[in-house]
């Protein structure tokens, strides 16, 4: 069952919004694009265009913040599988992609289980890559970043019936790879 | 899919554990990119700050309007009628459906069908 992560109290100023959502953020772009420079720039640019919201009341920073965000990680989605067709028809490979292990780097811990770690981490960004896109949306802002329905409806622009609709189908296309988890 | 070392884990609490144990040179890169952020002013388009793209498209359909025989009762169109926005926002949509169009688009492979 989806949770409810998202705080409730209004963040003290929008550095402090900031701050608290860019790591969280800077994972969920990573997942859905699976290249770290992307996610890195998909996060700076939303962050740049929420500054220009800054005078909306602080409430309404965080369902803008990931609405933006979502936004800028469905055009770099476009954009790299435009240039996947070119470089295909170009007979050149992709971009090489970085190890996972370099994602999930923790020199204090246990190199077994930062191994699985970076294990799990890789299948589960393949399996939410290969979900459709409105219920990837769904399965990254609802379950994973713990959004509530409302939140998440306004984040991508749809009715809350729409979200758990797309949510319930995610979840049903996951649970091959979610059953790993149990 | 792999299976961690807890058997409790969830993709929730691993995604849970990726934030908050992300390597220094990542996480210097958003603080970074925060502060870079809150420095940068709002962006003030000039009334003239029409990309080139656009401004050309405008003039091609400008061009057109004014020579295709047959056009005579339709108004002309004044330059300043489409505002810079209208026209950001109406290349905008177009390359939105283009990407989404070339995303979605088969592609045939060197030396080969489809």
């Amino acid at each position: 069952m989806p949770f409810d992560a998202a705080p409730d109290a209004a963040p003290a100023s929008l550095e402090a919004f900031l701050a608290s959502v860019e790591r969280r953020g800077f994972r969920m772009a990573e997942l859905a694009l699976g290249h770290r420079e992307d996610a890195l720039d998909a996060v700076q640019e939303a962050m740049i265009r929420l500054v220009g919201y800054r005078d909306r009341p602080a409430s309404e920073w965080p369902p803008l913040f990931w609405s933006i965000l979502r936004r800028q990680v469905t055009d770099r989605h476009r954009r790299n599988a435009v240039r996947r067709k070119v470089m295909a028809v170009l007979g050149r490979a992709e971009d090489e992609r970085e190890d996972p292990l370099e994602m999930l780097p923790d020199p204090g811990e246990d190199p077994a289980r930062r191994h699985a770690d970076g294990a799990a981490w890789q299948a589960l960004g393949r399996a939410v890559r290969a979900l459709p896109r409105r219920q990837r949306e769904a399965y990254l802002l609802r379950e994973l970043q713990g959004l509530d329905v409302a939140s998440t409806a306004i984040a991508m622009g749809c009715s809350e019936g729409s979200v758990k609709t797309h949510l319930s189908r995610a979840m049903a296309a996951l649970r091959k790879h979610l059953e790993d988890w149990r | 899919m792999s299976r961690p070392d807890n058997e409790h884990d969830t993709p929730r609490a691993l995604f849970e554990r990726a934030s908050e144990r992300l390597d220094q040179g990542t996480a210097f890169r958003l603080r970074r990119a925060r502060e870079a952020a809150l420095q940068a002013r709002p962006e003030k388009r000039p009334a003239w700050g029409v990309p080139a793209g656009a401004f050309a498209a405008a003039v091609l359909a400008l061009g057109l309007a004014w020579w295709l025989p047959g056009r005579e009762a339709t108004a002309p169109i004044e330059p300043g009628a489409l505002a810079g926005e209208d026209i950001d926002a109406l290349v905008l949509a177009e390359d939105a459906e283009l990407y989404a169009w070339l995303a979605e688009a088969p592609v045939a492979a060197p030396g080969g069908r489809q």
